[in-house]
């Protein structure tokens, strides 16, 4: 019993030991060493610029410097595109985010990133980038995980551009709170048809607008479902609702 | 003998030999075929294009072709300028024009720019222009297809939601960004 405890000791040590090395090393990075993984990484001059000047103009600690630059070290690492960490860095410095905070938000954005990989690499022998950063970047922005989870596992198997539309429908209706049993039923109809048009990914904006007008998201996906199973078009569907092409279209202003 | 006495040997018999020879007659056109071997050679096509330059020559125009002349190669060659210095696009994507408008009748900012994912978030590349006749700060852009995010930055420090977007999204940092999407079709929406 006593040599069982101490076995046991001495392998929870080694994994406490493991776990420690890599948050050392990550914390105890110096600044210009993570500026130089980044640049080897293919991070942009200019995201390494916007951290330099940070640090050199005194808003930012040399060690704020390296802890911004590290989840792109890590999503480097990963093999994610940098893109997505890069822009988010870039939009963090510019509204003069504090860095823990938006390291925080780095960090949960590579958490959303390891998610979708997991979640798509059972099946797809060579995930797609466009997919992983629609999907990581939907699951960053709200959409609901599970979503994603019942997408990939029921339309996984279809052809890889109309699987990208619908997940870029998940994605956007997700965040907007549509409910995943009308996606479910739109996609489903629109699957038996080839897949969704990839200006579907659009048919967000009838919703928004429909709610404006009061109209019910239920009521939005069955006339969507309906123009989806005899491979319609968007115009369409704003049409059996009632809308003007250019009341969704024509708009040429922001706002 | 030596080698120097065959030498002088061998010319007197060659030098005799020439000295009794029979006179014969020149054969007729020897004299001209030695001429034109004598002729100058033909300058090269570069020797003769410099000649030309360089030689002084009188030239006489009227006014009337000349200036059309002068105008049409004038214009041809700013517009060839002017395409040089625009970039171009990438023609695998097809960017469309979607214009920023944040409304501000009286004018109470002093400068409004946009900033975005599609700038990397910096205003110096999207400064608004104010519209007085539309009482709106305004900027047109070309944007490709995707959903963007973006805020207007008032007087260099102040983050506005577009009023009018149809979506916002959380940016993570405590802030609404507000949403456009854009198609591949010059619409803004849909």
């Amino acid at each position: 019993m006593n040599r069982r405890c101490r076995i046991s000791g001495w392998v929870l040590a080694g994994l406490l030991c493991l776990l420690a090395v890599p948050a050392a090393s990550a914390a105890d990075i110096p600044y210009a060493e993570a500026a130089a993984r980044a640049r080897e990484c293919g991070v942009l001059s200019e995201t390494l610029g916007l951290v330099a000047s940070g640090v050199e103009e005194g808003g930012l600690a040399r060690d704020e410097g390296a802890a911004l630059l590290m989840p792109l070290i890590e999503a480097c690492a990963n093999r994610f595109p940098l893109a997505p960490f890069e822009d988010k860095l870039a939009e963090g410095l510019a509204k003069h985010v504090p860095a823990p905070r938006i390291i925080k938000v780095l960090e949960d954005r590579l958490a959303a990133y390891r998610f979708v990989r997991d979640l798509l690499a059972p099946r797809f022998r060579d995930v797609d980038p466009e997919l992983l950063v629609t999907m990581a970047e939907g699951v960053s922005q709200g959409t609901p995980r599970d979503d994603l989870k019942r997408y990939v596992a029921e339309f996984s198997s279809e052809s890889p551009e109309p699987f990208l539309t619908g997940a870029h429908m998940v994605c956007l209706l997700g965040q907007s709170s549509f409910d995943y049993a009308l996606t479910r039923d739109m996609l489903e109809a629109a699957f038996a048809e080839g897949g969704p048009l990839p200006q579907w990914r659009y048919f967000i904006r009838i919703v928004l607008v429909g709610r404006q007008r009061g109209l019910a998201d239920a009521d939005m996906a069955a006339a969507a479902r309906r123009v989806l199973e005899t491979g319609g078009t968007l115009n369409d569907v704003s049409s059996r609702l009632g809308f003007t092409s250019r009341s969704l279209s024509g708009r040429v202003d922001s706002n | 003998m030596t080698e120097e006495r065959k030498r002088i040997y061998t010319e007197g018999e060659i030098m005799l030999a020439i000295r009794t020879a029979p006179d014969k007659d020149v054969p007729d056109g020897f004299a001209e075929r030695v001429m034109a071997g004598l002729e100058p050679r033909r300058p090269s096509p570069w020797r003769r294009l410099r000649l030309w330059l360089v030689r002084p020559r009188v030239m006489t125009f009227r006014p009337l072709t000349v200036i059309p002349a002068v105008t049409l190669a004038v214009a041809l060659l700013a517009l060839a300028v002017i395409k040089t210095d625009t970039p171009g696009e990438d023609p695998g994507v097809r960017l469309a024009t979607v214009r920023f408008v944040l409304r501000d009748a009286d004018m109470h900012a002093r400068q409004v720019a946009v900033i975005g994912s599609f700038n990397n978030w910096r205003a110096e590349r999207s400064v608004m222009w104010y519209n007085r006749k539309e009482g709106a700060w305004v900027l047109e852009a070309k944007l490709p297809p995707g959903d963007h995010e973006y805020l207007f930055l008032v007087n260099g420090r102040e983050l506005v939601p577009d009023p009018g977007a149809p979506m916002t999204r959380d940016d993570g940092f405590g802030n609404k960004n507000s949403i456009m999407f854009v198609n591949g079709d010059n619409e803004q929406a849909l």
